[in-house]
């Protein structure tokens, strides 16, 4: 039943190997979000479990619904009940459980030791206030800083993400400037109070390559100079190849596989992952026909029995339909959720 | 300009060119005070020409606002061009009346970017699928049914589904079901605009496959929009890159993503985040950011549209439009760098 809600701690992604020095920055235990809905329990996130340490990047990837955003709104407590509920499971940021927090201190989490940024930056910043305000509004409300001394901060966090100039841009309205500018404006915004993690919601996805490759390397090195953690949510391998050291990939609502990124990228050990290596065109390895994973991701109400991929997996095999797999160590540090894999009856190579 | 630039009629016989676009333009008016004057224009298409062979797959890339989807629907005369020619098997597609039109459009369809935005609530699938072929007065009605069933089992979904309604399909069998559509009026040439950049990776895959698998078996021709150069990469037999509604460059695919010429095309390539973690390395990554905003289409800069961007600006490119010109078979770039000489 419980699928990967057991798993031990240093068993999860990006788990230091430096053992017991310090508690990892985030850790995440056996995550269950539902969503009581008129046709049933929608079960977005079920017994999600990862670790992130101190100034490094995991990458949380996965397809449409398979329960990425649900995650790391979860970290924040900020999903909507009803109709849902985080119903199992722990989070602690630096030992302090954040469940059990009482919303005024969470308040005083959110924007200041956590923050977030989102694929759409255009509706995420207020349209009726100016630039400036929406970045004091941190500062104002966690730092306790006058007016003057916020926006004297405000501008110089504007300066640190390479905007131009600064000065008049405090002054202007989100519409007034364009998607690229604006990411960086909710780029500033989520690290003006220095927060130990920023989770970014498919950050790039909105923007035009040109732009997408100007915040990756900004994030970058904003990473470096802060030293904070990203959670970084995203549905392009590319992205987490650039800027991830750890990689989750999450399927119908529990991770398949975890590992170092180049690990994962060298050897997956998950059909899941394989297929979506396979099946996406790359640059300069053109070839005839794309291999797809066929059929299309589960409804969260209504999982299929067994191992939640087998419908759509090409090594399918006669246990993979009835008993539900769970993350196991399958090599160092490197885990699968793979009955086959798990029991060696599998080799996956990328070609 | 000239050695590319030369009008349908070339070879007296039959061409294998399906499709010829002449300096298309496509201009939008801002209008302002009382009388609503023309204070300026967008120009959004801005002297484009190509040409689309039988059977032929045309990429056509570029960023948001470049005017890549303008082309397709001006082509179409979904819009109306402010100037330029496009030639449809010898056809001139803009001086058509109505009749004529019409009869042209059954051979030129258009798959949209949103499968949710482009399929009608209200309508079964059926419905939906039997539309265009009821508009051109295409088979019996009995026939229709048949072979509007025939076409979804055709893109991959059940013909039962023509009794359905478009809510009751996840994004990529809505896909399908715009495909069918398009497909049902039996046309030659199909504007893809964006087909599968609203998809999940593993439906886009499917797509993807579908359209090649149509174009052998029903010896398609494509326009092939999109942004995304791996999946254009994929697909294409010819690129052609947009910059501010201009072609910057344009070429058979191999050589396009091999031998890329033009400054923008190569920082266009760079920028993907390679899938290989150890490719991504700082000092790539410094070389591939290409600095600034795309400038607005309202005003653009003089000469060169890039030059505000180019890595390897000149101080010609500040004052002249380069003009485009050949450089290996079937490789045109319109830079500076490759006009000397």
């Amino acid at each position: 039943m419980n699928a990967s809600g057991a798993m031990p701690a240093n068993l999860s992604p990006g788990a230091a190997p430096l053992e017991g020095k310090k508690a990892p920055l985030l850790e995440v235990q056996g995550l269950k979000t539902y969503f009581y809905t008129d046709r049933g329990v929608a079960r977005a996130v079920d017994g999600v479990s990862f670790t992130i340490p101190h100034r490094s990047t995991l990458g949380l990837v996965g397809e449409s619904g398979c329960g990425k955003s649900v995650t790391a709104l979860s970290i924040l407590r900020l999903i909507a009940s009803p109709p849902g509920k985080m119903i199992e499971g722990s989070i602690r940021l630096e030992g302090t459980e954040l469940s059990s927090l009482s919303e005024e201190e969470m308040r005083q989490v959110r924007g200041n030791q956590i923050s977030m940024i989102f694929q759409e930056p255009m509706t995420s910043l207020n349209p009726v206030f100016t630039v400036g305000d929406q970045i004091m509004e941190a500062l104002l409300l966690h730092r306790y800083l006058d007016r003057h001394e916020a926006r004297e901060q405000a501008v110089e966090m504007l300066r640190r993400v390479k905007i131009p100039s600064p000065e008049t841009l405090i002054h202007q309205y989100p519409h007034q400037i364009s998607g690229g500018m604006r990411q960086r404006v909710m780029i500033a915004m989520a690290l003006v109070c220095r927060p130990k993690l920023l989770i970014a919601d498919e950050p790039t996805t909105a923007l035009d390559v040109t732009i997408q490759a100007q915040i990756l390397e900004l994030l970058e090195e904003l990473q470096e100079e802060f030293g904070m953690s990203i959670l970084l949510i995203t549905h392009d391998l590319g992205i987490v190849a650039d800027l991830a050291d750890s990689v989750a990939i999450m399927y119908a609502g529990q991770v398949a596989e975890y590992a170092a990124t180049r690990e994962l990228f060298a050897s997956p050990r998950h059909p899941y992952t394989l297929g979506l290596f396979q099946s996406r065109p790359r640059l300069g390895m053109k070839k005839e026909r794309l291999d797809v994973i066929p059929g299309v991701v589960p409804n969260p109400i209504d999982f299929p029995q067994g191992c939640r991929f087998h419908p759509r997996c090409s090594f399918v095999a006669e246990e993979c339909r009835q008993t539900p797999a769970s993350l196991e160590e399958v090599a160092k540090e490197h885990g699968s959720a793979c009955l086959r894999v798990q029991k060696r009856q599998l080799e996956l190579s990328r070609t | 300009m000239a050695e590319i630039i030369q009008p349908g009629q070339k070879n007296g016989q039959k061409s294998e060119k399906l499709l010829e676009v002449r300096n298309l333009c496509k201009y939008y008016p801002l209008r302002k005070g009382v009388f609503s004057r023309v204070s300026e224009q967008v120009k959004a298409v801005d002297g484009v020409s190509f040409d689309i062979r039988r059977r032929e797959t045309l990429g056509l890339v570029g960023e948001s606002g470049c005017g890549k989807t303008t082309v397709g629907r001006t082509i179409l005369r979904l819009l109306e061009p402010t100037a330029g020619d496009v030639f449809f098997d010898g056809t001139p597609v803009f001086s058509l009346p109505g009749g004529q039109l019409r009869r042209i459009r059954k051979q030129m369809q258009i798959i949209f970017q949103d499968p949710y935005g482009s399929l009608n609530p209200r309508m079964t699938v059926g419905g939906i699928v039997m539309e265009g072929m009821i508009a051109h007065g295409l088979y019996s009605k009995a026939d229709r049914v048949e072979k509007a069933q025939e076409l979804l089992r055709r893109v991959g979904l059940d013909p039962e589904h023509f009794y359905r309604y478009p809510h009751e399909f996840s994004g990529g069998q809505r896909q399908r079901i715009g495909i069918a559509r398009a497909l049902s009026v039996e046309p030659q040439f199909i504007v893809c605009d964006e087909p599968v950049s609203a998809l999940d990776v593993s439906i886009q895959a499917q797509i993807i496959n579908l359209l090649a698998d149509l174009k052998k078996e029903l010896s398609l021709s494509y326009l092939f929009i999109a942004h995304d150069l791996s999946v254009v990469e994929h697909i294409s037999d010819r690129v052609a890159v947009m910059y501010l509604g201009k072609i910057v460059e344009q070429a058979p695919g191999e050589e396009l993503f091999g031998n890329p010429l033009h400054p923008y095309t190569q920082a266009l390539l760079a920028a993907v985040p390679s899938a290989e973690p150890e490719e991504n390395s700082r000092e790539k990554k410094k070389r591939r950011t290409l600095p600034g905003d795309v400038p607005s289409p309202l005003h653009p800069p003089a000469g060169c549209p890039f030059h505000t961007r180019c890595p390897e600006v000149m101080d010609v490119c500040r004052t002249e439009m380069p003009p485009t010109i050949e450089k290996g078979a079937g490789h045109q770039v319109a830079c500076h760098l490759y006009t000397e000489g």
